[in-house]
């Protein structure tokens, strides 16, 4: 997730919060910095705690807390921001849950899992004494419509793309993948009468090529997107240039007519037959030959949209890839480089599109019976049990959702009065913008383990507010989503309830690939060299967080950090080479053909033309986007301007590809390198930069497709050194949170997921007493116990039972320091 | 009096009409829409979002249906950003925190700036006269922004006898009250001031002093109900403007009102939110400028309503 929103691509932190009235806060804000100080000085500076540490609420089974704003779901299977999220990790509880330290997997709606040897089928053994909050079992099959109903394409889930790692999940969600309601005779041509072609079954799952007639509207959206092997292409219209938008074949067919210079646009169109198959975007397709009025031409499938009517035709194939709940292949791994092997679409048929209907059952998940749950993937993903503590992966109620969507009134199921959760708490009280509170849910398996029997959730959004409460002791947490203010960093620093921790988020710089001078890789690697970014950690961002040379945070679990840790031991990081080198960024400039000769005490880059950074408007944004400039300028004689823009207008125009150089930020959605390289596929919608690097999307296939964990990961880090190489983006640092918590909380270690449970927290009124007699990350009030190894499942079905303990097969593990290193 | 006041509400609507359509206009040309995040959504689950929301369908359309369901039901439509909530319902939950703040502040406004006007007035150009005006141009010219931390680092992080924020009983109103009307305080006092001084020497103030009245009876008789008609005229859009809330101590008070939706809505492009809070905006605006216009003609019998 990028920052503010979550799910991979989250922006809460910073990004989207960005405000008009920053200019007029920014004073306030000095002045009760100004004032803190002042106050901090005659009463609590002395005081090795921020604030009062006198309590102000004397119920110790009463947690408050500030969730920073009003969640826009609590829904879990829609929920994509940070401020839902955590509301939703206490109302509902995934298969794992993850252990409130290294985030390593434990055991919740599951007790035990089987897998195949290559993380393509999983096998979940649920919890027999799971309740929902009116206590009905928590049963497989509310797995099973949780996560159906999340790819479903009515439900519009932003959450969606979270599960694609699902067998189908994708095509079903975005609506290419359905079933034949009835026996029916396909057709050779889209017109009744026509020669037959083949005979399909009712329930014959097919895949949509295109749709008959055509509307060529927006031929355009799905090529917008940057193209695998350059077959197809669409630039926009420009109107500075004068030149029209224009849709541009590879000469390899050769059957370019579609004359896209806008006069095909919203035209109706009949396909006429079917042509050799294409890849566009990453996705098998068709050429179609179409004709409009007396115009014929050629159009790949996938650059038709589906037109608003349901009559007409359909160009469908036949799809065989349907879940089987067994393990493909034999485990070995791919060659390296060398993408696992795609089906090509066979045949191309014609059937009336009310002939098609939706059917869930092609998605990789089933209840096979009440307590045991199937999942079959589209490809492996080692990462998978750390994916189902995730939101979107959550149980919901099928009867429940579905009684309240029959009202058309679908949002309101899970208002405090109608809500049946399965997870610690259930809602008691919803006051709008104001606060929240949970209470614990009746019915919870753990619940007499639940130290903190209600928790209140605050929505202040400033920050000074919520330090102000803080101060005064009214919340005993400033809480996940509150960023601290700059200025009393320094300040607090030294504090013992002030925490910081690594968060699983990096920082970057995009470059548009496609625009000069940009488009010339020397040129992106110079200006990473120039950039010294422990200074820019020490100067502006001011959090101790890490200096990025990569993409992947170091501390990201499941081996990676082990990796990184390791190869930096060994003296072989193979990013080091990347580092702060003005040196090397000149003379690589100057390759690039733009000298870089003294001019009086600085440097000039002869003939450089030049470069725009934009970024969102917002504080921080702008110190860094500065730093950067003069960077830039100190070290490569470069000038760059600086854009501020808000923020969905800067989002527009980045998608536009209207930009040279963008700050953006990748949240990661799992504990897994592949959240955060997946972004740089060339056919992944977050791909922005216009690099694609067909290289790359090998590599990085065959890091998935690779079972044994070591090696996965080993091929990971040759994919991010691949794009490193490639430096479409520009890494800046890897980012810590800073929060306070009050001394009486107890439970409290910071992760990199930065998702604090409240069911881990106890509050201890004789605190005092036992300061620092204790290990806080001995004291979670609960912690659920570890998944026993899993067993292997076998091409026939069968198990054979997990490997003894101390055995080959390592158990996922995550090893994350879980702060940075003490400083002064 | 009833038929004028009538025929200017009625001439609400069509004024109302031209806001409401300029606005969805305007709000649908800043680039960008409502569900455009940090994170890409594949345009299959886009379009599916645009069609629930009928984003869809050619903005005429969405302007007739909008039109048409606030016509006939007064429903205001559905936000994009808070799904399980309608704008209506945001509306009620906020409005009634925002206008128990706006009338207090506004009664606070009043009972502090008309007694310093007041004062400044009869005492005209000695020190009182000085000190009341002295303070009434801080009030007018220190900010919200600034004004609310300062209130808050005095009365509740140092001397600990006020909450620092939310909205539960009196004592959390008292700061955001003062920081409220503070300045409206201020603005009121130096027009009170200003219109007594004109007041104080017109011939009908001379002749009631020539009566032998006394001084008292003089200004709160006869010379206060005219001083009052530039505040008077002033009540209209700073009523409304308060009773809707201010932005800056709504977010440094966390207060659970409608100030923050005016920004707010329009960057997160929630349309809906943004036409109901305008049309509520625009409402009062136009409503308290008629109720003035009525007391400008109760408290100035020169003035004839037509």
């Amino acid at each position: 997730m990028a920052d503010g929103d979550w799910y991979g691509g989250r922006t809460v932190l910073d990004g989207a919060h960005a405000s008009l009235y920053s200019g007029e806060m920014r004073l306030g804000r000095a002045l009760v910095t100004f004032g803190l100080c002042a106050s901090a000085a005659c009463t609590d500076d002395a005081s090795p705690y921020f604030g009062t540490t006198e309590r102000r609420l004397r119920d110790t089974k009463t947690f408050q807390v500030n969730n920073a704003g009003e969640p826009e779901y609590l829904d879990p299977g829609m929920a994509h921001d940070t401020v839902s999220s955590v509301l939703a990790h206490h109302l509902f509880e995934g298969l794992t849950v993850y252990h409130p330290a290294d985030l390593r997997p434990v055991q919740g709606g599951a007790i035990a899992w089987d897998q195949s040897a290559d993380s393509t089928v999983f096998r979940f053994h649920l919890r027999p004494d799971a309740r929902w909050s009116d206590g009905k079992t928590v049963s497989a099959r509310d797995y099973e419509y949780a996560w159906r109903r999340v790819l479903r394409p009515r439900t519009a889930s932003q959450a969606a793309p979270n599960l694609y790692v699902l067998l189908n999940a994708e095509l079903f969600n975005r609506g290419k993948l359905k079933v034949l309601l009835d026996d029916i005779t396909a057709l050779r041509e889209p017109r009744a009468g026509a020669a037959a072609a083949g005979k399909l079954e009712k329930g014959a799952p097919v895949r949509i090529l295109a749709r008959s007639p055509l509307t060529v509207a927006a031929a355009v959206a799905p090529l917008a997107a940057p193209v695998g092997k350059r077959l197809v292409s669409w630039s926009p219209a420009d109107a500075r240039a004068r030149t029209p938008e224009r849709i541009t074949f590879g000469s390899e067919h050769d059957p370019v007519v579609a004359s896209a210079d806008g006069a095909w646009k919203g035209a109706t169109v009949d396909v006429l037959a079917l042509g050799p198959p294409i890849d566009c975007n990453g996705t098998a397709a068709h050429w179609l030959l179409v004709q409009r009025g007396s115009d014929k031409g050629w159009l790949p499938a996938c650059a038709l949209t589906e037109p608003r009517s349901s009559d007409g035709f359909v160009v469908v194939s036949r799809h065989a890839r349907l879940p089987t709940y067994r393990p493909r292949a034999t485990a070995t791994p791919p060659p390296l480089g060398q993408a696992p092997e795609t089906e090509a679409p066979a045949e191309a048929l014609f059937v009336p599109a009310r002939a098609l209907g939706e059917d869930a059952s092609v998605l990789g998940v089933r209840a096979v019976d009440e307590l045991t749950l199937e999942v079959e993937l589209e490809r492996p993903a080692p990462y998978f049990t750390d994916l189902t503590s995730t939101t979107p992966m959550m149980p919901v109620r099928q009867d429940v959702v579905e009684r309240f969507e029959a009202r058309g009134e679908t949002e309101l199921w899970v208002r405090p009065e109608n809500i049946v959760c399965n997870g610690p708490y259930i809602l008691d009280e919803w006051k709008f913008r104001y606060e929240i509170s949970v209470v614990r849910q009746p019915h919870y398996w753990n619940r007499d383990a639940l130290q903190i029997h209600r928790a209140v959730f605050l929505a202040v959004e400033e920050a000074n507010a919520a330090l102000n409460l803080y101060k005064g002791g009214d919340i005993d947490s400033i809480g996940d989503n509150t960023s601290l203010p700059l200025e009393y960093m320094k300040f607090l620093r030294p504090k013992k309830d002030f925490h910081r921790y690594f968060f699983n988020s990096t920082y970057w710089y995009e470059f548009n690939t496609k625009k000069p001078p940009v488009d010339d890789v020397r040129v992106r690697h110079a200006l990473n060299l120039a950039i010294d970014k422990q200074q820019l950690i020490d100067r502006v961002t001011r959090a101790d967080q890490l200096p990025a040379t990569h993409f992947v945070p170091d501390f990201v679990g499941l081996g990676y950090a082990d990796r990184a840790a390791a190869d930096k031991a060994a003296g072989k990081d193979p990013f080091a080479q990347f580092g702060f080198d003005p040196d090397k960024g000149r003379k690589l400039l100057g390759e690039a053909g733009y000298p870089v000769v003294r001019d009086g005490d600085g440097w000039r880059a002869q003939g450089f033309p030049g470069l725009e950074i934009l970024y969102n408007t917002g504080e921080g944004h702008k110190s860094i986007a500065i730093a950067i400039q003069d960077m830039w300028k100190r070290h490569l004689g470069v000038s760059a301007s600086l854009r501020n823009e808000e923020w969905r207008v800067m989002l527009k125009n980045v998608r536009d590809g209207n930009f040279h150089v963008v700050r953006f930020a990748w949240v990661g959605d799992y504990n897994h390198p592949h959240t955060w390289l997946e972004t740089f596929a060339s056919q992944s919608p977050q791909n922005y930069t216009g690099w694609a690097d067909g290289a790359f999307d090998a590599l990085l296939a065959s890091a998935a497709a690779t079972s044994d964990p070591a090696l996965s990961i080993e091929r990971y880090r040759q994919a991010e050194l691949r794009a490193v190489e490639g430096m479409p983006k520009m890494p800046l640092y890897f980012y810590t949170r800073s929060i306070l918590v009050k001394p009486w909380v107890r439970g409290f270690v910071g992760n990199t997921r930065n998702i604090h449970i409240v069911k881990w927290f106890s509050i201890d009124p004789d605190w005092e007493k036992n300061v620092g007699k204790t290990d806080p990350s001995k004291e979670f009030a609960v912690v659920e116990p570890d998944f026993p190894s899993h067993g292997v499942i076998q091409p026939d079905g069968s198990v054979t039972p997990p490997p003894p303990p101390g055995g080959a097969a390592p158990p996922p593990a995550s090893a994350a320091p879980s702060s940075p290193p003490a400083g002064p | 009096m009833t038929t004028y006041a009538l025929k200017r509400l009625l001439s609400v609507i069509p004024t109302l009409l031209l806001v409401a359509t300029l606005v969805f206009v305007l709000v649908r040309l800043v680039p960008g829409g409502p569900f455009d995040a940090e994170r890409a959504v594949p345009v299959e689950v886009r379009r599916q979002l645009d069609a629930k929301y009928h984003l869809d369908d050619p903005v005429l359309v969405q302007y007739k249906d909008w039109l048409w369901a606030l016509v006939s039901r007064g429903d205001l439509g559905p936000t994009f950003k808070y799904p399980n909530r309608t704008v209506n319902e945001i509306i009620a939950l906020s409005l009634p925190v925002s206008m128990q703040l706006g009338v207090l502040a506004m009664i606070f406004a009043l009972l502090v700036g008309v007694p310093l006007g007041l004062v400044g007035a009869m005492r005209q150009n000695t020190w009182a006269d000085t000190a009341a005006m002295g303070t009434a141009m801080l009030g007018v010219s220190v900010p919200r922004f600034v004004l609310a931390p300062i209130l808050v680092l005095v009365f509740a992080l140092n001397l600990y006898i006020l909450p620092v924020a939310r909205w539960e009983t009196w004592r959390n109103m008292v700061l955001p009250v003062i920081c409220a009307g503070l300045p409206v305080a201020a603005y009121i006092a130096r027009l009170t001031r200003g219109g007594m001084l004109e007041v104080i020497r017109s011939d009908f103030v001379r002749t009631a002093r020539a009566k032998g009245l006394s001084e008292r009876q003089v200004i709160l008789k006869h010379a206060l109900k005219g001083a009052m008609l530039p505040v008077v005229s002033y009540l209209g859009p700073g009523f409304s403007s308060l009773l809707v809330g201010s932005l800056v101590v709504e977010k440094i008070f966390n207060i659970p009102g409608m100030g923050r939706y005016f920004v707010e809505a329009a960057q997160n492009r929630d349309y809906n939110l943004v036409m109901g809070v305008m049309l509520v905006y625009g409402f009062l605006l136009m409503f308290f400028n008629t109720v003035v216009d009525i007391a400008y003609s109760w408290l100035d019998p020169r003035v004839e309503l037509r």
